[in-house]
């Protein structure tokens, strides 16, 4: 899938990695994500029972641990990247697959642990490929609402700096849809507990296949609208 | 290269920013001087459409600013937050190379002209994040990655300001080497009448958010900008 992603996009991907990587506030998102990650594995192994609706929740949380500040990381940078020849449609496209991908990497570390347990394996692939086709979506657009700057060098505890309500909704979407899920899975009868999953697996399906291209005009469209009030909520970074 | 016509940006409570018409000729150096705020970095951001103007049109080689297509020939540097601090140097020119379809080995090829203006190991060995660099090597890179990319017209904002003696010097050879072997259009905000007088073949003076003077470069243009300026500064008035 790498090798089909044009050098462009994969330059834009392998840029908002390092962003993440060797900055301060990103970095600590990453680390309590993958502090997460570890508890609920260690909860698995030791508990035993059925948690791959809580491993959903899990891997589904970047969106709102990451996605929902996307644009807002780069508040520094917003001057310098409207003046290069960077088309928008390339930097929403670019962040629609990080997030993609993100999502996939942890959900294959996470396939070695459910070998064993082939139904909440299925149901765990049919809730990411639900997680993949919708949310890099709606939290893209979402985050394309943001104007709040957020200050990379900072340290993420406690740190709310950036959010604004639709980016806070984005974020609190996914656990709200998460625990939605448990409560259909919980009530449905234990022969139709693949339903549920099965449905949003399709959904996000054919929201890759149909739509992909509809989300990224209506998100650069969004971007282009609000281009300057977002310019102007990202300066005067101190 | 650049018409502006009936250019009006308001900053409530006190600062209006008004050019009626204003042409920036193709192939030449235009200087832009002023004291701090007189408008001049606002000039700039307009015409880079980073800033929304309250009325007005900014064409750039016929293309309004609105549009995308004049970033593929524009090459600006206006302050420190144009460069991407968490990447090397090296990273950071190689990442704007892509959008502009410069290859790596051309990308080499084209540093060699700034060989005697930037220490070539401080590129090349990525010893240092952007963000660690000193003020002046900052400023440097920033100005470097934007002729990199050999363009058409060149925006520079007080590009001499942190620079030593021997680097403003270069400076002035590299950007004469623009205009006459590129044939790039030069637009320069700057505190140094010196070197602008010498390189530039136009100085346009702003003082409140209006084009005070706007005449051609001449022996006495030095002399004659010194005196203004001199004339200005509450400290030598009787």
């Amino acid at each position: 899938m790498i090798c089909n992603i044009p050098s462009i996009l994969k330059n834009l991907i392998v840029y908002e990695l390092k962003i993440i990587f060797r900055n301060r506030r990103p970095r600590n998102t990453l680390l309590f994500y993958i502090i997460g990650y570890v508890a609920v594995i260690l909860l698995y192994l030791t508990r035993g029972y059925q948690i791959f609706l809580y491993n959903y929740i899990l891997i589904s949380s970047v969106y709102f641990m990451y996605g929902a500040l996307m644009f807002a990381w780069e508040s520094k940078y917003y001057d310098s990247i409207y003046s290069k020849n960077i088309k928008i449609k390339d930097i929403v496209t670019g962040k629609i697959l990080l997030l993609q991908l993100i999502n996939m990497v942890f959900f294959l570390l996470l396939v070695p642990f459910l070998w064993l347990e082939p139904a909440q394996l299925v149901s765990l692939t049919l809730l990411t490929v639900y997680n993949i086709g919708i949310y890099p979506y709606t939290d893209v657009l979402l985050a394309s609402y943001n104007k709040k700057k957020v200050r990379l060098y900072r340290c993420r505890t406690f740190n709310l700096e950036g959010y604004a309500f639709l980016s806070a909704f984005g974020a609190y979407k996914t656990i709200a849809m998460g625990i939605v899920i448990i409560v259909i899975t919980e009530i449905v009868p234990s022969s139709f507990k693949l339903i549920v999953p099965g449905i949003l697996g399709t959904a996000g399906l054919f929201n890759i296949l149909l739509f992909s291209k509809f989300w990224i005009t209506r998100i650069e469209d969004n971007l282009n609208k609000r281009k300057y009030l977002m310019l102007e909520g990202f300066r005067h970074y101190d | 290269m650049i018409r502006i016509e009936n250019l009006i940006k308001e900053y409530k409570p006190d600062f209006k920013f008004e050019i009626p018409g204003l042409k920036i000729n193709k192939e030449a150096c235009t200087a832009i001087v002023g004291n701090n705020g007189a408008g001049k970095t606002t000039l700039l951001n307009l015409i880079l459409d980073l800033v929304e103007p309250d009325t007005g049109i900014i064409e750039i080689n016929s293309i309004n600013n609105k549009k995308t297509e004049w970033k593929a020939f524009t090459g600006s540097y206006l302050d420190e937050n144009f460069l991407f601090d968490f990447l090397y140097p090296l990273e950071y020119l190689k990442f704007i190379s892509v959008f502009y379809n410069i290859g790596n080995d051309e990308l080499i090829k084209r540093l060699e002209l700034f060989r005697n203006f930037i220490e070539p190991d401080l590129i090349f060995k990525n010893k240092k994040l952007i963000g660690y660099l000193s003020e002046g090597n900052k400023e440097k890179l920033g100005i470097i990655s934007a002729l990199i990319i050999n363009p058409l017209l060149i925006i520079l904002d007080e590009p001499y300001s942190r620079l030593d003696p021997t680097s403003r010097t270069i400076l002035s050879k590299i950007l004469i080497y623009y205009k006459v072997a590129l044939k790039s259009t030069l637009l320069i905000s700057s505190h140094d009448l010196y070197n602008l007088a010498h390189i530039c073949d136009r100085i346009i003076l702003v003082e409140d958010g209006k084009v005070k003077l706007d005449e051609l470069t001449s022996a006495t243009t030095f002399s004659r900008l010194n005196n203004y300026f001199r004339e200005k500064s509450c400290f030598n008035k009787r």
